[in-house]
């Protein structure tokens, strides 16, 4: 258990990295909301929740819940100075309309084109793209963040998706507890590498091919 | 408006009978915020079978808001469900896969979008959110200035359930925080709309600067019970 937070905490360390200031960013529940905890000094970012809030702030104390004002993932958060609330609609034509910086979601299976699959595991799993499909169509920039594997070792970078597609393409990032792979029309490049594996460790348990240059230059991924 | 002004609120069971056999009904609401739990427990209530629901999310958390529309699934009086979020019901994956329930799985975004189209007049919208997934399949594609996008049909129902913190008798209404989500939008994209709200107030009391859902879209303002 205490390896397992170790490893969410490591990629919520390492997608912070990837979040500039100022960006407006929608993040999925779990991984991808932690990383806020981890912003380097001097970097703010504005966090919109796909149910129809600009500028959520922390979840609310016991004193100050209000039971009209929650984020994504149903938690009571308070809304910040110069936030704002809308409806679905208008929140999904920001979402659809690339007014969103970067999006940061986990995933099932994402493979060396940038396709994506969170939405549906045949006889076990169906969770819906909720606004998922929306957020990887929509946002200037696509970050996934996911174990490396599945829980049975599998590997989830694949060379083609086998799951039911959540977007085409889109994905332009992941980071993973191994390393940060970004998208390039050749396929995916290893852009950092965990400091705890080595690069034949990565490359047994990834699916496709990936693209590296020299091998004892890889940047290493803040620990 | 004056002395003209309709007082629209009614009845628990005058509510009731609008509820029909074969309906399709809207519910706004995300997560349990903003969902209309008083109409919902008298939709499960009513004899009301054949239905289809149109909604975000619905939890089959036992004793949660959305537990009485859940329950309807399950007891088969609800055989279509048009629905974003499924991860919080865990019966519609078994009941989908066994062939006992028909279910459109909808992008959120997308959702909204097709309801407002359906509520004001458009006959659909062209996007890209899904497109070359299962989600476009059957569905035209349109390139428009190079860019593929495809066709995704309105959405109406006969009745729409909406859910805000405070109404006036006529129908006004403010939907505080994320309330909001679905209700602006479902309430005009229904033949018949009940609105049920946490206070109602006098014509007149609301600042017309704040109201999320003008008068014009509701038909039926009811009192929300506590505990919902």
């Amino acid at each position: 258990m205490e390896k397992e937070i170790n490893i969410r905490e490591f990629i919520a360390k390492n997608v912070a990295t990837l979040l500039k200031n100022g960006y407006v960013v929608d993040l999925g529940v779990g991984m991808p909301t932690l990383a806020t905890n981890y912003l380097p000094d001097g970097v703010t970012v504005f966090i919109q929740a796909e149910n129809g809030i600009l500028g959520c702030g922390p979840k609310a104390e016991e004193d100050e819940i209000d039971p009209d004002l929650i984020d994504a993932g149903a938690a009571n958060i308070v809304c910040l100075p110069g936030g704002c609330t809308f409806d679905s609609a208008i929140s999904f034509g920001i979402i659809r309309g690339g007014h969103l910086d970067a999006t940061v979601l986990g995933a099932l299976q994402v493979d060396e084109k940038g396709n994506l699959a969170n939405w549906y595991l045949p006889g076990k799993m169906l969770p819906g793209p909720g606004g998922a499909m929306d957020l990887v169509a929509g946002a200037k920039k696509v970050i996934i963040a996911m174990e490396h594997t599945t829980k049975h070792g599998d590997p989830k970078v694949l060379k083609e998706c086998t799951l039911p597609l959540t977007s085409n393409g889109t994905v332009d990032t992941i980071v993973t507890d191994l390393a940060i792979l970004e998208r390039t029309p050749e396929g995916l490049k290893i852009a950092a590498i965990a400091p705890h594996t080595t690069l034949e460790h990565l490359l047994q348990h990834t699916g496709c091919d990936l693209i590296y240059d020299d091998p004892d230059s890889i940047p290493l991924m803040i620990a | 408006m004056g002395k003209a002004a309709p007082d629209k609120v009614k009845t628990k069971a005058e509510a009731l009978d609008q509820f029909k056999d074969g309906s399709s009904v809207m519910v706004g609401g995300f997560n349990k915020v903003g969902v209309p739990g008083t109409l919902l427990r008298w939709l499960s209530e009513s004899p009301a079978k054949e239905l289809t629901l149109i909604c975000n999310n619905c939890s089959n958390a036992e004793g949660g808001i959305w537990y009485p529309a859940a329950s309807m699934i399950k007891a088969g009086r609800i055989p279509t469900v048009r629905i974003s979020y499924l991860a919080t019901n865990t019966d519609l994956r078994p009941m989908w896969e066994a062939g006992e329930l028909e279910l459109e799985i909808i992008p959120q975004g997308t959702l909204a979008e097709r309801i407002r189209a359906g509520a004001f007049g458009i006959g659909g919208f062209l996007t890209k959110v899904g497109i070359h997934t299962q989600i476009s399949e059957g569905k035209p594609i349109i390139e428009v200035d190079g860019e593929e996008y495809f066709l995704e049909k309105p959405l109406k129902a006969d009745i729409a359930l909406v859910k805000a913190t405070k109404a006036d008798k006529m129908g006004n209404a403010i939907c505080h925080g994320t309330s909001k989500n679905f209700n602006t939008i479902m309430a005009p994209a229904a033949r018949f709309t009940i609105l049920e709200a946490d206070e109602i107030v006098e014509v007149g009391q609301l600042n017309f600067d704040h109201i999320d859902i003008p008068s014009i879209f509701v038909d039926m303002v009811v009192q929300s019970e506590k505990g919902t």
